[in-house]
C-alpha cells in the first residue's frame, strides 16, 4: 500500500478527488471552497489599514480557509518527503524536456527545477524572467531558430 | 482573487459550530494530492502552457467536471448541510461571466505562467522542503493586498 502511494498519483485520481472537495465543503459547513481566499484573510490580518476590501472579521470568515492552508503545508511534507517517490523525476512529456533544457534547465529532479527555485536565484530575478520569458520570444522575433542554451544567464 | 466576492456578502456560519482540525486534515490531504499528483510541479505547468500533454488539464478538467456534477445534484435534492442549513449557493449575478473575471484571470495566469504555482500549491511546496516558495506566497499576499488597495478604481 505505502509503495502504491508513492508512485506519481494518475490525474483520473487526483483530479476528481480535488472536485468532490467542492460539495464536501458544502455539505460540511454550507461554505464554497477556495484557496486564494487565504491571501485576502492573510492581509486583513497583517495590514488591513483603512482598505474596505480586508475591513472584517478575519478570523470569524477566514479561520477555516488558513487552518486548510496550513493543512496543506503538513501535507506537503508528507507527501513530499514521507511519501517521496521513489524516481524523483516528474515524468513530463519529451517535447517539455528538450524545450526546458534548451532553455536552460539542468537539474529536473524535484518539483520545481533547482535552477530556478532557490535563495541564491532570487538574487538575479530580472535574469531569471529574461531567461524565461524574454530569450526565447527574442528568438522567435529575430527568427534565429532554436534557442541556444543560455548558459552566460544561468551562471548569472 | 480578483473573482471572489466581497468580505461581506458571504452568509455568516457560526464557526463555533465547525471544528477547524477539520479543515486542517482536508488541508493535510489536499496538500499531498498537490505533490503527489505534481500539479504542484512547476515542470508540469510549463507542460500544461506548452499543451504537450493531458495531464493538468486531466486534473483540472475532472475536477471541475467532478465538482459541477456533485453541485447539480445537491440542488436538485435540496441537500442540507451535515447540521441540516439550508446551503447558499452563489446567486446568479454572482456567476455571471464580466470582463473583471476575464481581467483577473489572465493577470493570475500570468503569476501562474511565471512562478508556476497557485496559493494551494505554494503552501504545499513549502512543506514538500522548497522554503523559497515562501517569497512567491508572500509576492501573492502583496498583490492581493495591492487589489485591494486599487480595488475602488478597478473596474467591478
Amino acid at each position: 500500500m505505502l509503495e502504491f502511494l508513492r508512485q506519481p498519483w494518475p490525474w483520473y485520481i487526483a483530479g476528481p478527488l480535488i472536485g468532490l472537495v467542492v460539495p464536501f465543503v458544502y455539505w460540511y459547513g454550507g461554505r464554497k471552497w477556495g484557496v486564494s481566499s487565504s491571501l485576502q484573510h492573510l492581509c486583513a490580518a497583517a495590514l488591513p489599514r483603512n482598505i474596505e476590501y480586508f475591513r472584517y472579521d478575519w478570523w470569524k470568515k477566514g479561520a477555516w480557509h488558513l487552518s486548510m492552508a496550513s493543512g496543506m503545508i503538513l501535507g506537503g511534507f508528507l507527501g513530499g518527503r514521507v511519501l517521496s517517490s521513489p524516481d524523483d523525476v516528474v515524468a513530463i512529456s519529451e517535447r517539455t524536456h528538450d524545450h526546458l533544457s534548451g532553455l536552460g534547465i539542468a537539474d529536473f529532479t524535484g518539483m520545481v527545477p533547482a535552477d530556478v527555485f532557490s535563495f541564491g536565484a532570487l538574487t538575479s530575478l530580472p535574469g531569471m524572467v529574461l531567461l524565461l520569458v524574454g530569450h526565447r520570444v527574442l528568438h522567435r522575433w529575430a527568427d534565429l531558430g532554436p534557442s541556444p542554451p543560455p548558459d552566460h544567464l544561468l551562471r548569472g | 482573487m480578483t473573482t471572489e466576492p466581497n468580505a461581506g456578502s458571504e452568509q455568516a456560519v457560526d464557526a463555533a459550530k465547525e471544528p477547524l482540525w477539520a479543515y486542517f486534515l482536508l488541508g493535510t490531504l489536499l496538500g499531498m494530492i498537490f505533490i503527489k499528483s505534481e500539479v504542484a510541479s512547476w515542470f508540469r505547468i510549463q507542460e500544461m502552457f506548452h499543451f504537450h500533454s493531458i495531464h493538468m488539464y486531466g486534473v483540472i478538467g475532472s475536477a471541475v467536471g467532478v465538482g459541477a456534477v456533485s453541485l447539480a445534484l445537491m440542488k436538485r435534492f435540496g441537500t442540507r448541510t451535515v447540521r441540516g442549513e439550508v446551503i447558499r449557493y452563489p446567486g446568479e449575478d454572482e456567476v455571471k461571466p464580466r470582463p473583471q473575471h476575464i481581467l483577473g484571470g489572465t493577470c493570475f495566469g500570468l503569476g501562474w505562467g511565471l512562478v508556476g504555482a497557485c496559493p494551494g500549491p505554494f503552501f504545499a511546496l513549502m512543506g514538500s522542503g522548497i522554503p523559497v516558495m515562501a517569497v512567491g506566497l508572500l509576492a501573492a499576499v502583496a498583490g492581493a493586498w495591492f487589489y485591494g488597495l486599487l480595488r475602488p478604481s478597478l473596474p467591478h
